[in-house]
């Protein structure tokens, strides 16, 4: 509705208009101001002019009678000299006459000027008639001074008189003007006054209404959106009121609307928080009763492996044994990827030795490597520190993702892992490399390859299999560790996929270098490899204990270097050959320098690898001192130098640790361990008591928690494995009560053996009164790994190590 | 004999000089005045205004001026001191009962005489022709 204004509603217009009425009567009061203040100085300077007449009057009868008195003297004592002050005040009075002359002519004035020139030649007189020394004739002459005088006082009297009347008249006037001012300064003042009160009540009365505006917006800040300022006025301030109570009309509305969208959207959040508890679980279940069966298949085809089989047989089995460690690392991948989405992956920070788990990386991909003819490495730059802390299972996971995709698609050349430390940096930030020289990834490719579900092109995975998850779950691991993950690929040109992580140190680097860098005395050690990351490394290696090393690629040039180094008086100590060398082999060289009774003074390292006939290779058939295993780890290559020069006893490179088997002896040959398998699913008994067995151990089974709580009473075992989920009574209630009856004697060892693979499962276990966690598929590796933790058994050497993720190999005889 | 010739002429120029420089007043008188001896306190009355009229002649007093040796003489011989003559005066004019005596240079008291006839006046006697004629005090 459009309302019509007129002028006078308008608050401007009526501010306006108390402003102009305002300064309009200021101005009229300054022009007052002005006027009274003009007045105020005439009548000040007439007053002044009457003051000074009478002042000058006064003088003038002073200055006369002065005279008189003087001239009188001057005759009576016969002397000028005593008329002293009779020049000065003649020329006062001569002063004060000229100034009453210059001011006007008056009968006063004129009367004054007269007698004051009469004066002033009688006293011209006298001072003449004494000066000559006729005092006597000068007495007369007083008389006539003393008429002169009072004529004198008597017109200055006049004067006087008539300054007074002037001054009188003019206080009067002055003090009527004053009166008169202040009234009309009263009425000035009042007028100013209503004015000023008119405009001010104008002005208040136009913004009135802002104190209701103001308290109804307060309470919107408050959040009280029903208040109204309800103000029909036709001016600004209504306008603004209009326009306040709109906008609380729609914001109220906006709140209504976002309350009921809230509302559903907690109930959807509800709704899908449901849906992803019931994901979680039915994850769990799934994964627990998938694991289950597979760990029956894995193992049960593990130790069919270990039977007498056909060729076919054995093919056979070993494809089941390939296909189930295939589907369960799918599971696997597709487990933690849940968790991660689901955002129930936590991390946890222990201290690891970095250098052992990049180097167990490698290791453990080492065979696939080697298998395909690979070369594996891993260096650690020299300020990489080595005793860290961080997820080292989730670190371990993403290397060897990143490793295992590199050997994965490299047909031909190297793989290797470098480890360096991230610089202007806060903290400990580590890059990763895995470089490898396969076919490389197009930029086009690269782009989506950290996505879940996604490999470089459609037909690798026809062509190598895997679901695709390895590279997103190693982003999001890296993500959450803080760090990053990348890569720099040129296609045909190899690929090298990086991470960067930070990790927490808490030790010293340079304490940690000190101890690494031990003098390991003067031998020369040659090294002949025909792989150049093989001799970085290795020299690295080699240097950081202050070892004069020399390398060279091939066979012939060794033996030239040897010859020379023997005809030189200066031998090489120690020779590490690499086994696969082109033209002449590390078999060939070792023979040569056998056969060579010049270089009868060097020792003889062989660096072989595991795989196909290199790993029936023994030293005493190649004529070496010892062995190596490729890939080569720094702590073996250390203890095996020094074994070799002579600083150790044993001069075996792998240490062969033996197991007790056959007659169940433990390795010191007392009493086999007793071990107690609880488990509900006969198969999975069948698994773990043949794999303990094998080991060594005398083996029970319990089926439920019920049996395992009485067997533990009643017989001495070594160590219980216990499932978690069973019937009657489940694995964490068996353990209580286990506990529970042992009180404070002694403790037996109680080591979780379940599928359960979710978040928290361990810290359940451990809640429960268990010591250790065996998660299944149980493996031969980890449960070997697990009785030497727990029974001090030792491993055997020939039980090859595979990924824990991967699946175990099987035992073999 | 020469020095002590010299010191005698100046000695007896010292011992002349006052006696050389001393006033010796005496008076004079005009024509109309025809006596030729007048007695000091006659005189005195004269000179202290207290009377004007001398052998029936309304006489002219005129002496020497304020300082001169010949007044000062003048006053000794009437036993006045110049201040106490001076005061009598001062009382007398500004009463207005008498008019006082005029003051005259030495060189004007000759002309003085000459041109009023009732004068008397006082003058240092070695400033008188020889031929003039005196009037002597004479003491009572």
């Amino acid at each position: 509705m459009t309302r019509r204004r007129r002028w006078t509603t308008s608050i401007r217009s009526r501010t306006t208009l108390a402003t102009v009425l305002v300064t309009t009567m200021l101005g009229g009061l300054l022009a007052y101001h002005t006027w009274v203040q003009h007045d105020g100085t005439v009548s000040a300077a007439r007053i002044g002019d009457a003051t000074a007449l009478l002042r000058r009057a006064a003088r003038v009868s002073q200055s006369s009678g002065t005279i008189g008195q003087t001239l009188r003297d001057v005759v009576l004592l016969r002397d000028t000299a005593v008329g002293g002050a009779y020049a000065n005040e003649m020329e006062h009075l001569r002063r004060q006459v000229d100034t009453l002359q210059g001011r006007g002519a008056t009968t006063a004035t004129r009367q004054i000027a007269d007698e004051a020139s009469r004066l002033h030649a009688l006293g011209e007189r006298t001072f003449e008639l004494v000066g000559t020394g006729r005092s006597l004739e000068a007495a007369p002459l007083v008389k006539d001074i003393e008429r002169s005088v009072d004529r004198l006082q008597g017109a200055a009297k006049s004067l006087e008189s008539l300054a007074h009347e002037r001054l009188n008249l003019e206080t009067t006037a002055l003090r009527a003007d004053f009166r008169g001012a202040s009234v009309r300064l009263l009425v000035v003042t009042a007028l100013v006054i209503v004015v000023s009160i008119l405009g001010t009540w104008t002005v208040l009365r136009s913004f009135r209404p802002l104190g209701r505006i103001t308290r109804v917006v307060a309470a919107m800040g408050r959040g009280d959106l029903r208040q109204r300022v309800g103000l029909d006025s036709p001016d600004e301030l209504g306008l603004i009121a209009r326009a306040v109570d709109d906008a609380l009309e729609q914001l109220d509305s906006a709140l209504q609307a976002q309350k009921r969208m809230a509302a559903e959207l907690i109930a959807a959040k509800d709704v899908a928080e449901s849906a992803t508890e019931a994901k979680s679980s039915f994850l769990a279940t799934m994964s627990h009763e998938i694991r289950t069966p597979l760990n029956g298949v894995i193992g049960m085809t593990s130790l069919l492996l270990d039977t007498r089989l056909a060729d076919e047989q054995r093919d056979f089995a070993e494809t089941i044994r390939g296909s189930g460690e295939a589907l369960l690392a799918i599971i696997n991948d597709i487990l933690d990827f849940s968790k991660i989405e689901a955002g129930r992956l936590e991390l946890e920070t222990l201290d690891f030795d970095l250098r052992v788990l990049v180097e167990d990386v490698v290791a453990l991909l080492a065979p696939a490597a080697h298998g395909k003819g690979l070369e594996i490495t891993s260096a650690l730059h020299p300020d990489v520190p080595e005793m860290v802390a961080g997820d080292a299972g989730r670190l371990r996971q993403v290397l060897s993702n990143l490793v295992g995709n590199a050997v994965k698609f490299t047909q031909a050349g190297e793989v290797t892992v470098n480890v360096s430390r991230v610089r202007d940096t806060d903290g400990l930030v580590l890059h990763i490399e895995v470089v490898d020289t396969g076919p490389g990834i197009s930029e086009a490719a690269q782009a989506g390859l950290f996505q879940p579900f996604c490999q470089a092109d459609a037909s690798t995975t026809r062509r190598f299999g895997g679901t695709g998850l390895g590279l997103a779950i190693s982003r999001r691991l890296v993500e959450l560790m803080g760090g990053r993950i990348g890569l720099e690929s040129t296609p045909g040109d190899g690929c090298a996929f990086w991470i960067e992580v930070p990790l927490l140190y808490r030790g010293s680097l340079a304490r940690e270098l000190s101890a690494q860098v031990t003098w390991m005395g003067d031998a020369r050690v040659l090294y002949v490899d025909d792989n150049a990351t093989s001799r970085r490394v290795v020299l690295g290696h080699l240097e950081a204990r202050r070892m004069y090393v020399e390398t060279t690629t091939n066979g012939r040039d060794a033996l030239r270097l040897l010859r020379a180094a023997a005809r030189a008086n200066e031998p090489f100590g120690l020779t590490i050959i690499d086994y696969d060398m082109p033209e002449m082999s590390g078999a060939e060289l070792a023979q040569a320098i056998n056969s060579d009774a010049t270089l009868s003074q060097t020792r003889l390292v062989m660096l072989r690898t595991k795989t196909g006939r290199q790993g029936t290779l023994r030293a005493a058939t190649l004529g070496v001192d010892a062995l190596l295993s490729k890939p080569l780890r720094r702590g073996q290559l250390y203890e095996c130098v020094d074994r070799v020069l002579g600083r150790r006893k044993h001069v075996t490179a792998e240490p062969r640790l033996r197991l007790a088997r056959d007659g169940g002896g433990d390795p010191d040959g007392g009493s086999p361990s007793r071990v107690l398998v609880v488990e509900d699913n006969v198969v999975n008994q069948k698994v773990a008591v043949l794999m303990l067995e094998r080991l060594g151990c005398r083996v029970d089974v319990a089926a439920n928690g019920v049996e395992a709580v009485d067997a533990t009473a009643r017989l001495p075992f070594d160590l219980v494995l216990m499932d978690c989920q069973m019937p009657e009574l489940d694995g964490f209630g068996a353990t209580r009560a286990i506990r529970e009856r042992e009180g404070d004697g002694a403790r037996l060892a109680i080591v979780a053996m379940t599928a359960n693979a979710m978040e928290g499962d361990r810290e359940r276990c451990l809640e429960a009164g268990m010591d250790d966690y065996l998660e299944k598929p149980v493996t031969p590796v980890r449960l070997k790994a697990t009785l030497a933790k727990w029974l001090g058994a030792s491993l055997a050497d020939d039980v090859p190590i595979q990924s824990a993720r991967g699946g175990d190999g099987p035992l073999r005889r | 004999m020469k020095r002590h010739a010299l010191a005698l002429v100046l000695l007896a120029s010292i011992a002349a000089a006052p006696s050389g420089a001393r006033a010796d007043p005496v008076l004079i008188a005009g024509a109309e005045v025809s006596t030729n001896a007048l007695p000091l306190s006659v005189v005195k009355r004269l000179y202290l205004g207290q009377a004007t009229f001398l052998e029936g002649v309304d006489v002219e007093l005129a002496m020497p001026r304020d300082g001169s040796q010949t007044l000062d003489a003048f006053l000794r011989r009437l036993d006045l001191s110049p201040d106490e003559f001076h005061r009598r005066w001062i009382r007398q004019i500004l009463s207005g009962r008498a008019t006082p005596p005029r003051q005259l240079a030495p060189a004007d008291a000759l002309a003085y005489v000459r041109s009023h006839p009732r004068a008397l006046v006082v003058v240092d006697d070695s400033l008188l022709p020889a031929d003039a004629r005196r009037v002597s005090i004479i003491d009572d």
